[in-house]
């Protein structure tokens, strides 16, 4: 790991933590119960992987995949989970079609095969189709510049198909800023398409700096504070599982 | 007659025609429907549960010898503390002298100061991409002499107090940076030292020798291929385009990243470019595991780690390279070592102080002090023994549902 590991995945069928090391450039796999100064039992890493600066992973581990996105190629690359060393990607959506500009996280869906971007640089999400490949435009796009939302991260939900997408300020200057330091979290269906398409929920009033977590087990929304990232907020929230 | 029938028969089909196409091809505007809106801090709308740490926790360390203070920088609670540096060991929390906290004041890391300017000089991790000037005096919400744009990702500083200049390193793009002590606002460093030839490999930590005109960094060994003047982050925020980073699909190409051991480089002090290390720490009996903070005992010659990984202070021999053994170490469970970060050796009182992130506290030991030993004071900012959340600056949360767990990446 580094000082800097931003957006890990759970990968809750083989029992494994995924992280990325973005100034070694490698996904690490980790057991699911790794503690202290625990090694890796795989590392993804060299020169036939391209992976760039790369601090987020989504794991599909229906189908086997790990996806990051890639900051500053604007690129999504797909290897298999259980690949290891210098391997390079099984797939690529990459090219000014897609739209990808400054992405910086990456959601799988495995039952509903899509997969859904957060696409700051546009301020919006993009979503694709699970297998897509090569130069491909999204097959739906929501929010986007006019909206005024950031964009940090993105989670499906398979069950209720709903795309959750949290929004915040971070702290500093190169954090952004939405409303004034507020937080959101607005959620929309899968289906939903297009810029002026409004969220089907909007939670307002956060303060956040747009990290979260859903619990489905207790119906609970994790979110991280904004001016206080140390502080974890638990909200009971059970509209947004529905 | 005929013709224009027909004419008009064509151009009414056509239009139809189209019509009914643009009816197909249109893209249905989205329905009008007002989303469900969830108002927080309303109602039942409030936090069932607030989980963080409410204590400072201790990153930077610097001391103005002359006037028996202390400052530390608190990376939890964002602010910079100033302590008396003589005081009775108690295990209570301390109050500090002063407390600089406000807007300006962001998670600072390490700390610098100049006693002939009177002046504190604090980097901002990464949520900032700047270095902040205060007097030594500052208190509250004091507003900073000057502020300096830096790297994203800073962490180390060092102020070179001969030649008046600042060295700071950068974890993100593999960079020593070296500006005028007076740099402010989006002013470009003098020099840097920066490239595939300088062992630069996620920089921490660095202390400048102005007697011997050498400058030492402590490197946690992650490395990526990096061009002299790479300065991707700061170069955003000034609206330069990364170099072959234009357009919205740059080609992708071979990845260049890879773990190194951990290291301590050391260069002369002007170096600047594509420099080599003079020479280097590096290797397994090194023990180094997260070299944080640095400084160098100028009475024994001896250079000082915070080996943050496994809560040791290293000492190796100014002049050392390769893979050497330190010379001497604090660790054990009664030194109280707890993710030490930051360092400073008072020479005057012959003590060594260590800064604690996941203890609250900043310990001191004498200066010689080798194995097992107890600090001989400390001071605290929460109780002894509780526990310190070390949640940095947390970016995201991940749920592992068969532990019941939240995992925070930090």
């Amino acid at each position: 790991m580094s000082r800097t590991t931003h957006i890990i995945a759970v990968d809750t069928v083989h029992d494994e933590i995924v992280a990325a090391n973005p100034f070694a450039q490698a996904l690490l796999f980790f057991r699911g119960g790794a503690t202290g100064e625990e090694a890796p039992i795989r590392v993804i890493q060299g020169p036939r992987t391209m992976l760039g600066y790369t601090d987020n992973v989504g794991v599909d581990p229906q189908h086997n995949e790990v996806f990051v996105v890639q900051k500053w190629t604007n690129a999504i690359l797909v290897y298999d989970r259980e690949a290891r060393g210098d391997v390079a990607p099984k797939r690529i959506i990459h090219g000014p079609k897609t739209g990808l500009d400054s992405a910086r996280h990456v959601a799988v869906d495995p039952i509903n095969d899509l997969l859904a971007v957060a696409n700051r640089g546009a301020k919006n999400i993009l979503i694709f189709n699970r297998t897509d490949e090569g130069d491909v435009a999204p097959r739906a796009i929501l929010g986007g510049p006019k909206t005024g939302m950031t964009v940090h991260t993105v989670d499906l939900d398979p069950k209720t198909k709903n795309i959750i997408v949290p929004s915040g300020a971070r702290t500093g200057r190169s954090g952004g800023d939405e409303g004034g330091g507020a937080g959101f979290v607005r959620v929309w269906k899968y289906g939903d398409n297009g810029e002026e398409t409004p969220p089907r929920i909007l939670v307002k009033g956060l303060e956040t700096n747009g990290a979260m977590e859903l619990i489905p087990d207790t119906q609970d929304l994790w979110i991280v504070g904004g001016k206080r990232p140390d502080l974890f907020h638990v909200y009971h929230l059970p509209e947004l599982f529905r | 007659m005929k013709n224009l029938r027909l004419t008009l028969f064509i151009a009414l089909t056509g239009a139809l025609i189209m019509s009914v196409s643009m009816r197909a091809g249109q893209t249905p505007k989205p329905e009008e429907k007002r989303p469900l809106v969830i108002q927080i801090g309303t109602g039942d709308r409030v936090p069932i549960r607030v989980i963080g740490d409410r204590y400072p926790s201790f990153n930077g360390i610097a001391m103005d010898i002359e006037s028996d203070e202390v400052v530390v920088t608190d990376e939890n609670r964002t602010s910079i503390r100033t302590y008396g540096s003589q005081f009775q060991g108690t295990d209570r929390v301390m109050e500090p002298r002063r407390e600089i906290r406000g807007p300006d004041v962001g998670r600072m890391c390490s700390v610098a100061i100049s006693p002939e300017f009177q002046e504190m000089y604090a980097v901002n991790k990464d949520t900032g991409d700047n270095m902040v000037v205060f007097p030594l005096s500052a208190d509250g919400d004091a507003t900073p002499s000057r502020e300096l744009t830096v790297d994203h990702g800073a962490w180390g500083v060092s102020l070179d107090r001969k030649n008046n200049e600042l060295f700071i390193t950068t974890q993100h793009n593999n960079k020593l940076a070296v500006f005028s002590r007076l740099a402010k606002g989006d002013d470009y460093e003098l020099r840097h030292i920066q490239g595939p030839k300088t062992g630069l490999a996620s920089p921490q930590g660095v202390y400048v020798d102005s007697e011997n005109d050498e400058v030492f960094v402590a490197n946690h060994g992650h490395w990526r291929y990096t061009e002299p003047g790479d300065g991707w982050a700061v170069r955003g925020r000034r609206g330069e385009k990364p170099p072959g980073l234009t357009g919205l699909a740059p080609p992708l190409t071979a990845s260049t990243g890879r773990f190194l051991p951990a290291s301590i480089t050391v260069y002369a002090r002007t170096a600047s470019g594509d420099a080599a290390p003079s020479r280097t720490i590096q290797g397994p009996r090194t023990r180094l595991n997260w070299p944080a903070g640095l400084y160098l005992d100028t009475v024994s010659g001896q250079l000082a780690v915070a080996n943050s990984g496994d809560n040791t202070i290293l000492f190796f021999d100014r002049k050392a390279g390769g893979d050497v053994a330190p010379v001497r170490s604090i660790k054990g469970p009664a030194t109280g070592l707890a993710n030490p970060l930051s360092l400073f050796i008072d020479t005057k009182r012959n003590e060594i102080w260590v800064t604690n992130y996941e203890d609250h506290s900043a310990t001191v030991y004498p200066r010689t002090a080798e194995g097992n030993v107890a600090p001989i004071r400390a001071i605290r900012s929460a109780p002894k023994g509780s526990p310190a959340g070390a949640l940095g600056g947390t970016s995201s949360l991940a749920y592992d549902p068969k532990r019941k767990e939240i995992l925070v990446p930090n």
